[in-house]
């Protein structure tokens, strides 16, 4: 049985919305966040954090700052560097080219926020009192403040990376001058995207403690991959990996954000072994904002070229990403247009494909993974040009669509880029959205509202979802990385069940989900399944990252399960004489198959084994209990769609979203409440990203929005009902069926506001393509409008 | 960036030029602002700026590049740095003083700036709008100070030394004690800053103001 076997699960418990066992502790406030965790002995963190974007550090004095009240420790960058040379970031590709980020920057620094110095104090107060206390004198360098500058490379951002250029990609190199040369129609645009934060409500945050007497290391981080970091601390920190243990306490959202291994992890590490207490730091708002890692930063330069019939013919793509001054780890600067463009035509039949996608270096706060990672910006640009050749030639947003879209007959369907689609339901997709939207009438609406002086508009997008990544996923997306995970299951003596995940909880409803694929797995209750997570004593894993969380809890907790059971049927065959094969868990039985009367409740058989060596067959191995890994055999795609209508207010040129659409096709779905939790919950932040927020930097690197005040994040009025349908396509790559789904929200519905935004402006002969849809970009939308005499408050 | 401001006051070009010039005098106009020490065309002063609980201690050089006593105009130009790590401010200012065809003048100020750290980051949206504010109180300081000169009908007693011999360090009593009051940017942003944290705006503000402080 190799790591990718699928063994059978009957699903009871599957497919229910139980409710989320994590919703107590959370609703009541006992859940408990790493800010709440209390240490006697405990020392705190400030860090001092660069002004500049490019400057190199000609003199630190820290002499103030060591003499004053409560401070244990200032380190800078030379104190820092023998012991730690840095964050290492690559990616094994060809002309890659990799970066070291300091831990604490010890000649240049390279972005505004990146850390400087540190202090160690008893109290937070004093530590960052003394903060204050530290004089840096810096030579201020030239800023490499956008992508022009960075492609123009007159000036370096950083000086390990040539030309500004940490890797250039290209998925396919097709000959479409032919067939943009014989298009009807030809659509094009260059689609400014918005850097932006994934603003989890916990921002980051990290404690250590060092026991010198054992030698161990004991790191609480509100981190989405503890496996990882703990390697990645072994590694980084020289340090026994067998006596590191990474905690993830509750974690208060991570969205991508708490995916990478962060300096100030690896800093805090050092300085309790240093120092011999625990060390604890807790980021702030304004912290998170300017130096925990950005996303979504992209230009993409696209055309499509489209028959007469409206049939696309090819597309060519240039994207562009403002990766920052460094490479995250483990993602690096791929993880925007190098990632973006695995998918960029699918789920549409588009036989030519030409791109490149430039991974640039700025003096910006590194670019990292944020839900939707590269897909967002590129699906709003595919989709917007897709309306666009739809309004030329006349064709409804749904009929041009539905006729490219890539349907059963295709099936086994290879896209340009060689992802292979032998499943999915894209043109029922696209009827359930038209039927859900009511397009006829809403044309109608619009029409009306027109009249009125409003200006409506519908948008939409179908896509398809590289879900529950694992090494062929990566390997697919050219970011060639080994991953699976493994889960432990135990049957206790009474029968209990006992699952233990290395996957991190963060909102995701994992102990929940994770109990309903185990107690399908042994055909027991729910509340006879506990399962434990939070630490990386239980088990490995990459982390709950990529929309994995489904798909390797179910797969390494159905294989885990499957181990147990042989142990289960042959004890069960021994003492009901028959065979293993003909042995049947279910209702908390141990049966022969067919019938439940010949069996035996599953507590009395695991009573046995536990406790009656003379019911035991020979050779019998009592242990209930096994460890097993997944990685799916292949990508496992998801797919949906998102349509949203939105209104544009000409006195404010404020956009609100009307109504939001979702179609979610995920395979068998564990819990659907929780997954309609992810689709509301990524709608959000989509409206978010695409109306309201951008971290805006200044012509010299300077990062202006700083807090919640200027970085402008949703509210619930902001946010409509959502309405929601789901088709089911059941996997058969991971047991019980079900596929990924946490980014496909922010996958889409970015691209259907856009839509639904430009839809409204294509009424006046205007349209937006850098975002966020701000009143000022609006505004500025309407004064190019070339059909002003369409609305009459114009 | 481009700051802009323009105000007036109630005296001739001549009559106001002179205290125009006058660092140690003009610079407690600008709340928080004092001069430190100053020497030729250089100076070295400081602005206090607050903000609730928030403190910032900017402190700088600024250095005259050019005065024109009969066009009545000069260029400042200066940088600061926060005291407490927080980055700096960059200015180069240029005021010019015009009759206003009747018996008072027009002073314009143009200020070409960049702030780094804390001041850029705390809401440069609203810095116009907080600048504004600070150039008003700054403009009605000046214009009482004008009028007590007028009053008095005294002599500047420092002025930038550009073009001139020596800078006078004959300072009043006003201008000597510590100026301990600091820019309040709660009180002069209003609203604006109720509805933003505006410390950075203020600084480049001050700074403005400083340079202008200095202004010789």
């Amino acid at each position: 049985m190799d790591k990718s076997s699928v063994p059978e699960i009957v699903a009871k418990e599957i497919g229910r919305s139980a409710l989320r066992r994590e919703d107590p502790a959370a609703l009541s406030g006992r859940a408990a966040y790493i800010a709440d965790l209390a240490f006697p002995d405990v020392l705190h963190v400030s860090i001092l954090r660069s002004p500049f974007a490019h400057a190199r550090i000609t003199a630190i004095d820290v002499s103030a700052a060591r003499a004053h009240g409560g401070v244990v420790q200032v380190w800078t960058g030379a104190d820092v560097l023998p012991r730690c040379g840095g964050v290492m970031a690559r990616m094994e590709l060809p002309g890659f080219v990799p970066t070291v980020q300091p831990i604490l920057a010890h000649d240049i620094v390279r972005f505004v926020g990146e850390a400087v110095a540190v202090v160690v104090a008893t109290s937070q107060a004093a530590a960052e009192d003394a903060l204050e206390l530290i004089d840096v004198d810096y030579d201020e360098l030239p800023v490499v403040a956008d992508i022009a500058s960075a492609v123009a490379a007159e000036v370096i951002a950083n000086e390990a990376v040539p030309a500004n250029l940490v890797y250039r990609g290209h998925r396919c190199q097709d000959d479409v001058d032919n067939d943009f040369a014989r298009a009807a129609c030809v659509a094009q645009g260059r689609f400014s995207n918005n850097r932006v934060s994934a603003t989890p409500m916990e921002p980051r945050g990290c404690i250590a403690s060092h026991e010198w007497t054992s030698g161990q290391l004991t790191v609480w981080s509100a981190t989405q991959m503890p496996s990882f970091l703990k390697t990645m601390l072994a590694i980084h920190l020289a340090f026994p990996e067998q006596r590191i243990e990474v905690i993830t306490p509750q974690v208060g959202g991570g969205f991508g954000q708490k995916a990478h291994v962060h300096p100030e992890e690896i800093l805090v590490c050092l300085l309790a072994i240093e120092l011999g207490r625990p060390i604890r730091w807790i980021e702030d708002r304004r912290e998170n904002l300017l130096s925990a890692t950005h996303a979504k930063h992209q230009i993409n330069e696209m055309a499509i070229a489209v028959d007469a019939d409206g049939r696309f013919l090819a597309m060519r793509n240039r994207s562009s990403t403002d990766g920052g001054a460094y490479n995250c780890l483990p993602w690096t600067h791929l993880v925007e247009s190098h990632v973006g463009a695995s998918t960029l035509t699918a789920p549409y039949r588009i036989a030519n494909f030409n791109d490149e996608s430039l991974s640039l270096v700025t003096n910006k706060c590194p670019i990292g993974s944020y839900r939707g990672v590269g897909w967002s910006a590129g699906h709003i640009a595919r989709e917007t040009l897709i309306d666009r050749a739809g309004r030329e030639l006349g064709l409804s947003p749904f009929e041009i669509r539905r006729r490219n879209l890539v349907d059963q007959s295709d099936y086994p369907f290879t896209t340009p880029t060689g992802l292979v689609i032998r499943e999915g339901t894209f043109v029922q997709t696209l009827d359930r959205l038209e039927q859900m939207v009511d397009y006829r009438s809403f044309r109608e609406r619009q029409t009306a509202a027109l009249a009125k002086g409003k200006l409506l508009g519908l948008g939409l997008c179908v896509f398809n979802e590289v879900s529950g990544v694992g090494t062929r996923a990566l390997s697919f997306l050219h970011t060639p990385v080994t991953t699976h995970d493994t889960a432990t299951v135990r049957v206790e003596p009474t029968g209990k069940i006992t699952v233990t995940t290395p996957l991190v909880a963060a909102g995701q409803g994992h102990l929940t989900t994770f109990a309903q694929v185990a107690a399908d797995a042994f055909g027991v209750p729910l509340d006879d399944v506990t399962v434990l997570a939070g630490t990386t004593r239980n088990a490995h894993g990459f982390g709950t990252v990529a929309s994995r969380g489904a798909v390797f809890g179910a797969g390494t907790i159905g294989r885990a399960a499957e181990a147990v059971k042989v142990k289960i049927r042959q004890l069960a065959a021994h003492l009901l004489q028959t065979g293993a094969e003909r042995i049947t868990l279910s209702e908390g039985r141990v049966h022969v198959t067919g019938s439940p009367e010949q069996g035996m409740p599953l507590a009395d058989l695991a009573g046995a084994a536990y406790f009656a060596d003379a019911t035991h067959p020979p050779e019998f191995d009592p242990a209930l209990e096994a460890t097993a890994a997944f990685d799916p055999a292949d990508v496992v795609l998801a797919n949906g769609g998102h349509a949203a209508i939105v209104e544009i207010d000409l006195e404010t040129c404020l956009v609100r979203v009307d109504q939001m659409f979702a179609v979610e096709d995920c395979g068998k779905m564990i819990n659907p409440m929780i997954v309609e939790g992810q689709i509301r919950g990524g709608i959000a932040q989509a409206i978010g990203m695409t109306l309201l927020e951008e971290l805006v930097h200044d012509g010299e690197g300077q990062l202006v929005t700083t807090t919640l005040m200027d970085y402008l994040l949703p509210t619930s009025v902001d946010v409509p009902d959502v309405q929601i349908a789901h088709l089911e396509t059941p996997s058969d790559l991971v047991p019980g069926g079900v596929k990924g789904m946490g980014e496909s929200a922010m996958i889409s519905a970015p691209a259907a506001i856009i839509g639904a935004v430009n839809d409204a402006l294509a009424l006046v002969g205007a349209s937006v393509e850098s975002f966020p849809a701000s009143p000022q970009r609006i505004f500025d939308a309407l004064q190019r409008a070339s059909k002003v005499d369409a609305v009459p408050a114009l | 960036m481009i700051f802009e401001y323009m105000f007036r006051l109630p005296v001739t070009v001549d009559q106001a030029w002179p205290v125009l010039l006058d660092v140690y005098r003009v610079a407690p106009c600008m709340p928080g602002a004092a001069i430190e020490s100053g020497e030729g065309d250089d100076f070295v002063g400081r602005i206090k700026v607050r903000l609730g609980p928030v403190e910032m201690i900017y402190r700088g050089d600024l250095h005259f590049t050019h005065r024109d006593d009969a066009e009545h105009e000069l260029v400042v130009e200066g940088a600061a740095k926060d005291t407490k790590g927080g980055g700096g401010a960059k200015a180069k200012v240029t005021l010019k003083a015009t009759p206003d065809g009747q018996d008072g003048c027009h002073v314009a100020i143009h200020s070409d700036y960049t702030v780094s750290g804390k001041a850029a980051q705390f809401g440069r949206g609203v810095m116009e709008e907080v600048g504004e504010k600070l150039m008003n109180e700054f403009a009605t300081r000046l214009n009482r100070l004008i009028l007590e000169d007028h009053a008095n009908n005294t002599q500047p007693s420092a002025v930038a030394s550009l073009q001139s011999p020596v800078a006078v360090d004959s300072r009043p009593a006003a201008a000597l004690h510590d100026n301990d009051e600091a820019l309040d940017i709660g009180s002069a942003a209003g609203w604006a800053v109720a509805r933003r944290l505006l410390i950075g705006g203020a600084i480049a503000l001050g700074l403005i103001g400083l340079w202008w402080v200095f202004r010789s």
